[in-house]
């Protein structure tokens, strides 16, 4: 619950045109209601100890993971290797660690390479009206395409291609950033059209044009940096879809080879020792859990605290 | 309402021919040959002569159109045909889209899939829908109460956990651990219903790919519901009726759950595809032999005939029920009709 003087100051910085004091205190505003949202917060500092456990956790933890070692396979976990070992004697935790890293990458290049073909797409579409048309029925036929589908059929065809090109790691990572960047921009650009649409009719787009402010500058200084609300909320829930995607595609075996441990990889490859060791599947598949669950959590605080109809609630 | 009707189908028609060519231009990308699975002794010419006569050395365009034909007029008349015993034109020879692995129709094999798919994910739909209704409702009704903190944890969780993760945690759990159900999903029983054990054992293996969908589908739809119950909860005429005397039951039940229901049913039938797309993983991890176990195999075997088939067909009900979805927000909302 906003207090009446908080309302009364968002209101004023919202008055305020091109006010620079006042327009940092929306800012503050938002995150001072982004902190109010317990499950945001715990979110964003779950999310802050994952990212930093895949980032530094191989180097501190020190055991190679991809070392066999066949004498200690399927082991239960001990002091030596916290989780255990797989079937080939490697380290569960390591790999963990490590396939978090490619998970988490995956997560958020696909997000950035969604998120700028839907902004552009949105932005183009709303500003330019004779784009209008045939932009929005891409996006109308985009989100009638059967995506998971089409997704392995497209990494099942090019996934030889690329690991010529590329190498087989930067290959794969690229085609599934790619896949999954190229099938989720529809919301985005759906949203940011929106916002576009009513930001051009505004009095400060009037001025910027009268006084001969080139297009490229109006978009770029007026119009972008008013649709980063609903951006940024699209780009929480985009981080959640890809890292959901990427393991989705890595469990049907269709992602990353096995030789690439990512938690999907992980969770996939466990799943035929489940009887022997749970703990490879189960440990994955909560820290898929819990990134995305704190991604969404980040968005729903983010939205409560950009939408003032939410934030008077 | 006649108009709305027909001018929303009139354009469901072009997305349906554009989708089509976008799924076979991906498709004939792809390295598969009908002739790869002919034996090797198989004389160089002979293997040509069997490619044009399948007509694979045609121009794309017009692979394309023939594609087109068989889909959307030989096989429905044939469907016609089978299902009445009539016999329209040349029924003998009509040629049919053939799977290359299987080397049969490839709408005959995906009708035998359809029954598994259908059993399993539309109770599983089902039961998520009446699950997530009356939480979404109350939560929203009783906004920050005990039921609403706990309800919005457990659909945030549920919302959040991909299905095969709970779905391998599930057998972890009822199968390794407690032997309560049997891990993978037996497709070859068929179900005795004079046999109470028959029954029993269908009903054991269906519990948990079931509880594990429908609780993921009722989570995302029951904070749907809940935020579009609570967007009417405020309005101005939730006011007025509270204030001429209407009871409280009637005030939630019937006036504001008219109104916040519309978006919620449309969301419902938006769903209806995502059932087919659910269909690939869940089937996966319990190992039910239906459609999305028919298109993993049929893309692991280069089958393009049969995964064109299936990619189409999911297509076709995305489109067919984005329709529905379109068509039903008219009815029940007057001011979408006149956009």
């Amino acid at each position: 619950m906003a207090t009446t003087h908080e309302r009364i100051e968002e209101a004023t910085s919202l008055l305020t045109p091109g006010g620079g004091e006042l327009h940092r205190s929306l800012r503050q505003d938002v995150w001072r209601q982004f902190k109010k949202h317990k499950g945001a917060v715990v979110g964003l500092v779950l999310l802050g100890l994952i990212v930093f456990a895949t980032i530094f956790g191989p180097m501190l933890y020190g055991i190679d993971p991809y070392a066999v070692d066949t004498s200690i396979t399927n082991a239960p976990p001990s002091p030596d290797h916290v989780l255990g070992t797989d079937n080939l004697g490697r380290d569960v935790l390591a790999r963990v660690l490590v396939g978090g890293r490619i998970s988490l990458a995956v997560g958020f290049a696909a997000m950035l390479f969604g998120l700028v073909l839907g902004a552009g797409i949105g932005i183009i579409s709303g500003y330019f009206r004779k784009l209008d048309g045939p932009l929005m029925r891409v996006t109308d036929l985009f989100l009638a395409l059967p995506i998971l589908p089409l997704l392995l059929v497209i990494i099942m065809l090019w996934r030889e291609p690329l690991k010529a090109a590329f190498g087989e790691e930067l290959g794969i990572f690229l085609l599934v950033v790619f896949v999954i960047g190229v099938t989720s921009w529809m919301q985005t650009a759906r949203v940011v059209r929106g916002d576009v649409l009513s930001l051009k009719e505004e009095e400060f787009v009037l001025a910027a044009n009268s006084i001969g402010t080139r297009r490229r500058n109006v978009i770029m200084r007026h119009i972008l940096p008013n649709t980063m609300s609903p951006i940024m909320v699209s780009a929480a829930l985009g981080v959640a879809v890809a890292i959901i995607t990427e393991s989705a595609l890595s469990f049907l075996g269709l992602g990353f080879p096995a030789s690439f441990p990512t938690w999907g990889r992980l969770l996939f490859d466990g799943t035929n020792y489940l009887q022997i060791s749970p703990l490879r599947s189960i440990v994955p598949g909560i820290l898929i859990s819990l990134t995305v669950m704190s991604v969404n959590y980040i968005g729903d605080g983010l939205r409560d605290a950009i939408d003032p109809r939410l934030r008077s609630r | 309402m006649g108009r709305y009707i027909v001018r929303r189908t009139l354009f469901a028609i072009p997305t349906l021919v554009v989708i089509s060519l976008i799924i076979f231009a991906i498709l004939d990308l792809a390295p598969g040959d009908p002739t790869s699975q002919l034996p090797l002794t198989l004389p160089a010419e002979v293997r040509e002569r069997i490619r044009e006569s399948l007509g694979f050395n045609d121009p794309f365009f017009i692979r394309w159109v023939k594609w087109m034909q068989l889909m959307f007029v030989n096989e429905p008349l044939n469907a016609i045909d089978s299902s009445f015993g009539t016999c329209i034109g040349d029924c003998e020879n009509r040629a049919r889209i053939i799977s290359w692995s299987s080397r049969a129709p490839a709408l005959d094999i995906i009708w035998q899939r359809l029954p598994q798919t259908l059993w399993v994910l539309g109770i599983a739909f089902v039961i998520g829908i009446l699950i997530a209704i009356p939480v979404g409702v109350y939560s929203a009704y009783k906004q920050y109460s005990m039921f609403d903190n706990v309800g919005t944890f457990v659909t945030m969780v549920g919302f959040s956990v991909p299905v095969f993760f709970t779905g391998v945690l599930a057998i972890v759990i009822f199968a390794v651990w407690l032997k309560w159900f049997p891990s993978f999903y037996t497709t070859t029983h068929v179900v005795d219903w004079t046999s109470w054990d028959s029954i029993w054992f269908q009903i054991k293996q269906m519990i948990m790919p079931i509880t594990v969908l429908s609780l993921f589908n009722a989570a995302a739809l029951s904070r749907f519901t809940r935020a579009s119950v609570l967007d009417n909860l405020n309005e101005d005429y939730v006011r007025t009726a509270r204030s001429k005397g209407l009871r409280e039951n009637k005030v939630v039940m019937t006036h504001v759950m008219r109104n916040s229901m519309i978006p919620v049913v449309t969301l419902i039938a938006l769903q209806v595809p995502g059932i087919f797309a659910g269909a690939i993983i869940t089937e996966q991890i319990f190992r039910i032999n239906g459609l999305g176990q028919l298109l993993i195999a049929a893309i692991g075997q280069s089958d393009v005939p049969m995964v064109q088939t299936l990619t189409f067909m999911f297509a076709f009900l995305i489109v067919v029920f984005n329709l529905i979805a379109d068509v039903t927000y008219g009815v029940m909302d007057p001011r979408i009709r006149y956009d």
